[in-house]
């Protein structure tokens, strides 16, 4: 096991993670590095689902950042677009227009590449290699739990 | 049993425990001797002397471990100042709920509350709010905190 994956699980077994796991915000499922799949509690909204799988790619973790794609555990295959969140931030967030491999957040390795700039602009969500991955599951699970988060799009009879 | 404990200075952290511990070994096992435990929300300390699962503390309790009685917060929104008195045990989001009221508070509509959120004062951080006010104290016990526009992420 490197060194990365052993931070990775070091971090989950630890109390952030874990009291996130107590309040039923996110839990982890299967690790196959440098893929975790993590779990994230969605608020009650009519059609949508009670959570969000996320695939994680984690490699060099945490001193890279990560990147996540909704994930369909059932499939173990991404996501259909049509079925990811939607709603006020959540539809920025949650963007299959903008990339179907990665959220559009300042602590994903893929949206901060492209915005270099989000580091200056939104330094409270700006990745900390010191800190673990709940810093990214908080955007999250504060997005799918919004006033303005909608559930998912409606779906076709 | 496993004990998630916050206190000054660092996130929660979980701890292994022995339910026979007296609440004063607890302390001592955490690395806070002589400090008071407190169960979340609570509005006084543990007996010292109590084994913990006498004291109320249960699997995967949150507790917060500190030497202060008392916390006197402070929270701004744009030019005012809202401060209330409160124990260290008490959650953030209590405190968001009270500075956000009509009655104690700065009288968000249900809309603003829920855009808004805490972030210590003089910092970029905005904390996860079930932690507790302890963990944000000075040496005064003093603990000062904005109320902040969560941002949406657009643009370079």
């Amino acid at each position: 096991m490197g060194p990365d994956e052993r931070s990775f699980r070091t971090h989950i077994d630890a109390g952030p993670f874990q009291a996130g796991v107590q309040r039923g915000d996110w839990h982890c499922g299967p690790i196959e590095w440098p893929y975790a799949i993590i779990t994230v509690r969605a608020a009650s909204r009519s059609g949508g689902p009670e959570a969000f799988a996320l695939q994680f790619e984690l490699d060099q973790y945490p001193q890279q950042l990560p990147t996540a794609r909704p994930w369909d555990p059932k499939k173990n295959q991404p996501l259909a677009p049509d079925l990811w969140p939607v709603g006020e931030q959540a539809s920025g967030v949650f963007n299959p227009n903008w990339n179907q491999g990665a959220l559009y957040i300042p602590c994903d390795r893929v949206a901060i590449h492209e915005h270099p700039g989000w580091n200056n602009d939104y330094p409270s969500y700006r990745w900390d290699p010191a800190r673990d991955i709940t810093q990214y599951l908080r955007v999250v699970r504060d997005v799918l739990n919004g006033p303005g988060y909608a559930g998912v799009r409606p779906q076709a009879a | 049993m496993e004990v998630f404990v916050h206190r000054r200075g660092v996130d929660v952290e979980l701890h292994e425990a022995e339910t026979d511990l007296t609440v004063a070994a607890f302390a001592d096992a955490v690395g806070l001797p002589g400090e008071d435990v407190w169960l979340e929300d609570a509005d006084a300390p543990l007996d010292v002397e109590a084994g913990l699962a006498a004291a109320g503390i249960t699997e995967r309790a949150n507790v917060h471990v500190g030497r202060c009685k008392k916390v006197q917060v402070s929270v701004r929104f744009e030019a005012s100042t809202k401060d209330y008195d409160v124990h260290p045990a008490t959650t953030l989001r209590h405190i968001y709920d009270k500075a956000t009221s009509k009655k104690d508070g700065f009288d968000f509509s249900a809309h603003d509350k829920g855009q808004y959120t805490l972030q210590v004062r003089g910092t970029t951080e905005q904390p996860d709010l079930s932690r507790h006010v302890g963990v944000f104290v000075n040496d005064q016990c003093e603990a000062a905190f904005d109320l902040v526009l969560q941002k949406r992420f657009q643009g370079a």
